[in-house]
């Protein structure tokens, strides 16, 4: 995206009057769960300089300690697969995925990074999100606007447009839709081929994969279908299983929830029920081999600097392109086009607030500081 | 010297609680925050609030339970009873479908973030927590663990190998995705219970 792109798509957001409201409460109110949940768990920001410490030993040098996990993880029914390019995993996809299959899928920013859902359609698979704000984005042919809450923009009455029609229902209110929803997707849910998740993180000494969701969407689409594809990326390795159970509360606990409701620790396939063999692909897409950018790589993606940022409090998801404001713009640099981050780190304030807010206590501003000056 | 001194400052004394009644007071709080259902009851008593649960309800699928639970469960008036096994049923999936209510016994208890912990080898577990309406936990005292952590530290030293999945379930199904409004359930169950049982 060019300057004038970037400046156009912003300046069409300014516009909708709707939008800016629905996006200032919207985030208001998302800062607010964030300090409450954090006041809750007495060691949250004990927890968070554990992660950070334990991130930044495997980030130095993220060649071993995607060797570690190999090693840890692979076993009978359990295949590991190295992807360099967003090409690369599309090509592992479509070698495991034969068109024709079903696939659900949960939420996934690794997905969203590589339009792997796009990809999958035009290969002839048929694929549903199951995380309802991601189901939503999906139906409206759109971006997602933030890391964790994908929809966090789009007012009930565009959700019930959206949802009528593939439901088949009358929806009256937010509680309808969501049931209308649950009764939709059971029935995928029990007759899909393949399920595919993310992962929150990885832990080296198990060879685990640890993702948490609220909606049990997680738990069905781990459970239910035959094969399981995982689609995960290298900086989400930690040591070990308890530094992973602390990063993926920590990402929690910082995008404002006290709890999720499910914390799905994946080991092997099931030897009776659920499924019975499990694909991991590990993502590296410009992760590895980039110095300049690597505080960058201990972000766990908990999104509370989109919130905290001023510029997305107005326009939200349409500052950035997949991922947005503040740490989305060197995750753009790095897995996107360093082009691409310029033209956005144009509209940067340099306020500051979004290292304040950050667990990792990334220095986002000096980030997109070399990204502006073309330092990278 | 000064390295224990350290060593004892930095416990952080106000996380444990010392005694069983303070550890359930704690879980109590907790799991009715997740949106859940606390219970502690007598053997007795046990039956009559199962079966005001279940009242109205068609089918219950169980799992790792106790003698006395199972005998229990198996004398509620439902038309189907599911006990998921190895082995058990046949196509498990097209029977649990739209299956009613689902009860088992956890692995662990975590009191200090009302969690249900499960250590589960063949996928059993999983589906009597996930898939039905209702979901029920009946657990003794001796489940309890201050912890998540520390239930897992003390479950993978128990069984000396990891299981398939660890599941840590923190109340009902919701979702806040549309305008940040709260609905239960979403894709999991609807209501969710925690019965210790003394």
């Amino acid at each position: 995206m060019s300057y004038k792109q970037v400046h156009k798509k912003i300046l069409k957001a300014l516009k909708k009057e709707d939008l800016r409201k629905g996006s200032e409460a919207a985030t208001k109110d998302e800062l607010k769960k964030r300090k409450y949940a954090i006041a809750t768990h007495k060691y949250s920001l004990d927890w968070a300089e554990d992660v950070k410490n334990a991130k930044s030993t495997m980030l130095f040098d993220v060649v071993s300690s995607v060797e570690k996990f190999r090693k840890a993880f692979e076993g009978k029914n359990k295949y590991f697969y190295f992807a360099r390019t967003p090409q690369d995993l599309k090509n592992i996809i479509a070698e495991i995925i034969k068109p024709g299959s079903t696939v659900v899928k949960s939420k996934s920013m690794v997905g969203e990074e590589i339009e792997l859902r796009q990809f999958m359609e035009s290969h002839g698979i048929k694929i549903y999100e199951t995380d309802l704000g991601e189901f939503l984005i999906q139906l409206a042919n759109e971006k997602p606007a933030h890391m964790v809450t994908p929809a966090v923009n789009m007012s009930e009455e565009r959700a019930r447009q959206l949802l009528e029609p593939v439901v088949g229902e009358k929806l009256n209110d937010v509680t309808s839709m969501v049931l209308g929803v649950r009764k939709f997707m059971r029935k995928i849910f029990f007759s899909a081929d393949f399920g595919m998740v993310g992962a929150n993180a990885l832990s080296a000494d198990t060879g685990s994969v640890i993702f948490i969701t609220n909606e049990g969407n997680g738990a069905l689409t781990s459970t239910l279908p035959d094969k399981l594809i995982v689609i995960t990326s290298v900086e989400k390795i930690y040591p070990t299983l308890l530094d992973a159970i602390k990063a993926v509360t920590t990402q929690a606990i910082f995008s404002g929830f006290e709890y999720t409701t499910y914390v799905h620790i994946i080991n092997g396939p099931y030897d009776f029920y659920g499924p019975k063999e499990i694909h991991l692909i590990l993502l590296d897409n410009g992760r590895i081999r980039n110095d300049d950018l690597k505080e960058t790589l201990l972000c766990i993606k908990c999104g509370a600097c989109q919130f905290a940022c001023p510029v997305f409090q107005v326009v939200d998801g349409a500052w950035g392109y997949i991922y947005t404001a503040a740490i989305g713009i060197p995750w753009t640099a790095i897995t996107n086009s360093k082009e691409t981050a310029r033209s956005l780190a144009a509209f940067c304030l340099e306020c500051g607030k979004c290292r304040e807010v950050c667990p990792m206590k990334i220095d986002i501003p000096e980030l997109i500081r070399k990204i502006k000056a073309e330092e990278v | 010297m000064e390295e224990k001194i350290e060593k004892l400052n930095s416990y952080d004394w106000k996380v444990r609680d010392l005694f069983i009644e303070d550890k359930i007071e704690t879980l109590n709080k907790m799991f009715q925050n997740h949106g859940g259902y606390f219970y502690v009851a007598q053997k007795k008593a046990l039956r009559d609030t199962l079966l005001s649960i279940i009242k109205g309800k068609r089918s219950l699928v169980y799992t790792n339970i106790r003698a006395e639970y199972e005998d229990l469960v198996k004398k509620l008036e439902l038309e189907t009873i599911i006990k998921l096994e190895k082995g058990s049923v046949a196509d498990a999936k097209k029977e649990l479908f739209d299956v009613d209510v689902g009860i088992l016994e956890p692995d662990a208890i975590a009191a200090e973030s009302g969690s249900i912990v499960l250590f589960d080898f063949d996928g059993t577990k999983s589906f009597v927590a996930f898939l039905p309406e209702i979901f029920i936990a009946v657990a003794e005292e001796s489940a309890i663990f201050d912890t998540v952590p520390e239930a897992l530290g003390n479950l993978i030293k128990k069984y000396s190998k990891m299981p398939a999945t660890i599941q840590i379930v923190n109340g009902p199904s919701r979702t806040g995705d549309i305008e940040n409004k709260i609905v239960r359930p979403s894709h999991g169950p609807k209501d969710a219970y925690l019965f210790l049982v003394k």
